[in-house]
């Protein structure tokens, strides 16, 4: 009877482990529906962890263009049109408030703000090194190049996702190294793109190039670079959306909760299954 | 026969010890085993905590961010870095507070040391850098783009010294404590230097949890091991983790605020050359300091003395047992266990193994899924 009892056990343990494991899986997509839902519900608060920053460039040809970095703290967010529109909107809008619309070097005073806003220049050599640098607050990048010929197309990339716009860096890396986008299958497609928005491929390419060629060879000089923090007129501007549920559609992923579990559930299944295979040797061995 | 008796008792004691000290050594093992995976659990459960914190919106005030950090940093390197080591080993080891702190390499240094610690750490930055570069790049290749911001905020006065405080001092003492005190003792009992050197910059890189940092830190979580190791105490490390993470943290404010040194960076990426020159020229003193630091902490006549008792003790025993010769009868005596140079070499076994396994799998899968979802 005791064996019996024993054998069982064993057998439930076993069960045990790989359950454990099974719902560390099963959270990661509970979470997932979970924050959708968050999401989709908060109102006035999800725009709250917003902030945003304008660069301003100005390479060796004294072209200027802005730049306007959005992060969006504790998750990710994707945007559609609506959005946008309704951003580029008031981006120029505040061009036109700070006066900025003319090529200028000097900072607008009265609007700069200080205070609790990131940039999303994301610099390799900042090797401050602390155990959980990511604490998990995610941030959605939104990059818009504006005054330039492909801000419409630029536009229509980031209401995709931010992984997407890798994938163009790299199709933009690939026209600039000089290859001919008709004999590409994957330029092809990117000239159509930006035909249908209205935009000469040959201008954009010009362009892609003169950005890259700039930011990857550091050829902008520091004092060209203006961060300008407009988070108090974003914060203002955000009433007006507050009634716009549109504007989020949906949350793209990770979930912290799920890759966490998952890890965590990892290690206690080693520990237990070691645990497990190590006890059943040393009965072996016992007996 | 008097004396063969006498010869008899010893050898029974001796042989009573090694059981002892083995039954010891599998036990810190295990602690330490337990410990290291509890860590690793904890940060992961904390973060996971923070960003439940950080998704319901808790109000903490007009510096949100900063409030949070403060609170998560306390937490983390603190409560899961600092106070749960010590409590275990502690409590688990039946130590005291004081024997936990000698066990964990917290001891004395001379000035020499801490002053060559100092330049060390500048050169441990300027190095830092570049190994971090050639890591980002390499990320970079592979399509990974991290969602995370690391520049300061443009806040002035008491934030940044809280930011020192949280990013500098916190991280410098309680990392240390964690990863070259008690488990950098162990692993040295069980492995050869060489691969205490390996495994101590491993779980450096990977107790970060994120692939951006894994790589150097696990390069600079080597050389941190090293001097722990040379000097046999942790503050030599905490010195150059506090002055790496510091300047950092420092001119990260600086680039936001426009303090002195603002432009350091940037002159950087402008000025390939001379930064590779100037890191040349660091990399070459920091070789230069760290002979030097071998060269103090060399001790002579520690060693002699050491060298003879091991002779007499193999002499003693290979009379009785002229072919077993275990490691463990050397490191009997209390004067060859207070020196590095002769150590027990404990043989763990999976059972042995099984936290820090547990604990590996964490870490591995945490860092994973950093670069899958580009966090």
């Amino acid at each position: 009877m005791k064996i019996i009892i024993k054998k069982l056990l064993e057998l439930l343990l076993s069960v045990v482990i790989m359950m454990i494991f099974l719902c560390c899986i099963f959270i990661s997509s509970f979470k997932q529906q979970v924050t959708a839902k968050i999401v989709n519900n908060l109102d006035e608060s999800f725009l709250s962890p917003f902030s945003f920053a304008i660069f301003e460039y100005e390479d060796v040809n004294s072209l200027t263009w802005y730049e306007l970095k959005i992060e969006v703290d504790r998750m990710h967010l994707s945007v559609n049109e609506e959005f946008i529109d309704k951003l580029h909107t008031y981006f120029v809008e505040v061009f036109n408030i700070v006066g900025l619309t003319e090529v200028s070097n000097s900072k607008p005073k009265n609007h700069l703000i200080t205070g609790r806003t990131k940039s999303t220049h994301q610099s390799p050599l900042n090797t401050t090194s602390r155990l959980g640098r990511s604490i998990g607050f995610f941030r959605l990048q939104t990059e818009f190049l504006l005054k330039n010929p492909f801000e419409i197309f630029w536009q229509q990339l980031n209401s995709k996702t931010s992984r997407q716009a890798t994938v163009f860096e790299k199709i933009a890396d690939i026209m600039i190294r000089g290859y001919d986008p008709i004999f590409s299958t994957k330029s092809v497609k990117l000239c159509s793109m930006i035909q249908e928005v209205g935009v000469d491929p040959l201008s954009f390419k010009n362009s892609v190039a003169s950005y890259y060629f700039n930011s990857n060879n550091r050829v902008l000089s520091n004092s060209a670079r203006h961060v300008i923090v407009l988070k108090q007129n974003f914060l203002l501007w955000q009433n007006e959306l507050q009634d716009s549920q549109s504007a989020v559609v949906k949350v793209i992923t990770p979930n912290t909760m799920g890759y966490n579990a998952v890890a965590l559930g990892g290690g206690i299944f080693v520990v237990l299954t070691i645990f497990f295979i190590t006890g059943q040797s040393r009965k072996r061995k016992k007996l | 026969m008097k004396d063969a008796n006498s010869l008899d008792h010893a050898l029974q004691d001796n042989k009573g010890g090694q059981i002892q000290q083995h039954s010891d050594l599998k036990r810190q093992f295990r602690c330490v085993g337990l410990t290291m995976f509890l860590i690793s659990c904890g940060l992961l459960i904390l973060r996971t905590v923070f960003s439940f914190v950080s998704i319901a919106g808790v109000n903490l005030g007009a510096n949100n961010g900063y409030v949070a950090d403060l609170f998560f940093s306390l937490l983390m390197q603190i409560g899961i870095l600092f106070l749960m080591p010590l409590f275990i080993f502690k409590f688990v080891l039946k130590k005291s507070t004081l024997q936990v702190f000698l066990f964990s390499n917290i001891r004395k240094t001379s000035i020499k040391n801490i002053i060559i610690s100092v330049a060390l750490g500048i050169c441990f930055f300027i190095v830092t850098i570049a190994v971090s570069t050639i890591w980002q790049i390499f990320l970079s290749s592979l399509g990974y783009r991290s969602s995370t911001s690391s520049d300061a905020d443009s806040v002035n006065g008491w934030w940044f010294f809280l930011s020192i405080f949280t990013v500098a001092v916190l991280p410098g003492f309680c990392e240390e404590f964690a990863l070259r005190g008690g488990f950098l003792t162990t692993i040295d009992s069980v492995y050869n230097r060489t691969s205490v050197l390996i495994v101590g910059g491993i779980a450096f890189g990977l107790f970060h949890q994120f692939i951006g940092q894994v790589f150097f830190t696990a390069v600079g979580g080597v050389f941190l091991v090293y001097i722990t190791l040379l000097t046999k105490s942790i503050w030599p490390s905490v010195i150059v983790h506090f002055i790496n993470n510091g300047i950092g943290n420092y001119l990260a404010f600086a680039k936001q605020n426009g303090w002195l040194g603002s432009g350091f960076f940037d002159s950087i990426k402008d000025n390939i050359g001379i930064a590779f020159l100037i890191l040349m020229v660091c990399f070459s003193i920091g070789m230069l300091l760290l002979l030097i630091l071998k060269k103090i902490n060399k001790n002579p006549q520690s060693n002699k003395r050491n060298k003879l008792l091991k002779n007499s003790l193999m002499v003693s025993f290979a009379t009785v047992n002229p072919i077993v010769m275990p490691s463990t009868v050397l490191s009997s005596s209390p004067e060859l266990d207070s020196t590095s140079n002769i150590k027990t070499k404990f043989k763990p076994d999976l059972y042995d193994y099984a936290f820090y396994l547990g604990a590996l799998c964490v870490t591995i899968t945490s860092t994973i899924f950093s670069f899958i979802w580009g966090l």
